[in-house]
């Protein structure tokens, strides 16, 4: 009765094993070769923390906005290639259509209106790294 | 005095019937829609067409009651700008970055509920997307942004 038990038990357990040990030969597990961390200058990254960060990083309240952009994972790598590219070039496109930081927000927040200045800082940052990371 | 109301209101019905509004042309054969031109695996082309394509293609289906105004005014204009941000029947036509730049709002957008609109899939129940069907297609839509910068 009780080896009618045991064994089936091992079974599965052998299994479990195999499956994990096979699984952990898949190059997808180990490859970090997709991995991308960008580098944002002292500068860029300062005027980011302080008026952008409230909706677009991981401690954000709101789903919608940190959604669409998280900065802290764009810089922990935790966008793929393709998707760092298309976050990078949104900034460029939002901030030329002088969309971000949006007018509601701004309205409560008058403090976090980005300067022309800034607003030129962060997009030809953002244009630099993308065109480098398309190999322009 | 009910009946003249009742009477007053029939007769707007039927005269906004006749302001005139042009109807989003459709067009079935799309030789730059995203189906035809890309490798779409079957379970996400079914989610696309059913949750997406009324509006964000040339392929839209007109259910009676969206051809009668004032619903139509409201329906036309939001396929006019559905088309107009997003339309898969032209994909293929597309800039790689722009491209890039619906695929990444395809993925954000449908997975933070944002699409399909509620307005639509309260009358379409087959676009209304399981948790599991906005996962699929993000991840979709994700590795397709991958594959473009290769």
């Amino acid at each position: 009765m009780k080896i009618k038990f045991i064994l089936p038990l091992f079974v599965v357990s052998v299994l479990f094993a195999l499956v994990s040990f096979t699984s952990s030969l898949d190059p997808q597990y180990i490859d970090i070769s997709d991995v991308v961390i960008i580098d944002i200058p002292e500068n860029v990254k300062a005027i980011i923390d302080n008026k952008c960060m409230e909706c677009h990083s991981n401690e954000a309240k709101n789903g919608k906005s940190k959604m669409k952009m998280n900065f802290d994972k764009l810089s922990n790598g935790d966008y793929s290639t393709g998707k760092v590219i298309s976050k990078l070039d949104k900034i460029v496109k939002m901030l030329g259509k002088d969309k971000m930081p949006p007018e509601k927000f701004l309205a409560k927040n008058p403090d976090k209106k980005l300067s022309s200045e800034e607003s030129k800082l962060i997009s030809d940052w953002a244009s630099g790294q993308s065109s480098m990371m398309k190999g322009e | 005095m009910k009946k003249k109301i009742y009477f007053i209101l029939i007769a707007i019905v039927i005269l906004i019937q006749f302001y005139p509004m042009d109807k989003p042309t459709v067009t079935i054969d799309n030789p730059n829609d995203l189906l035809a031109t890309t490798t779409v695996p079957d379970n996400i082309s079914t989610l696309l067409k059913n949750a997406c394509y009324d509006c964000h293609s040339n392929e839209s289906t007109f259910p009676w009651y969206s051809n009668v105004a004032p619903v139509k005014w409201m329906l036309y204009d939001h396929i006019y700008e559905a088309r107009e941000e997003l339309n898969f029947s032209n994909w293929n036509s597309l800039e790689t970055d722009d491209k890039a730049d619906l695929l990444d709002d395809i993925s954000s957008m449908v997975l933070e509920g944002e699409m399909p609109l509620k307005g639509y899939t309260i009358l379409h129940s087959e676009a209304n997307l399981s948790e599991e069907d906005r996962e699929l297609i993000a991840t979709w839509a994700d590795e397709m942004l991958d594959l473009i910068y290769e």
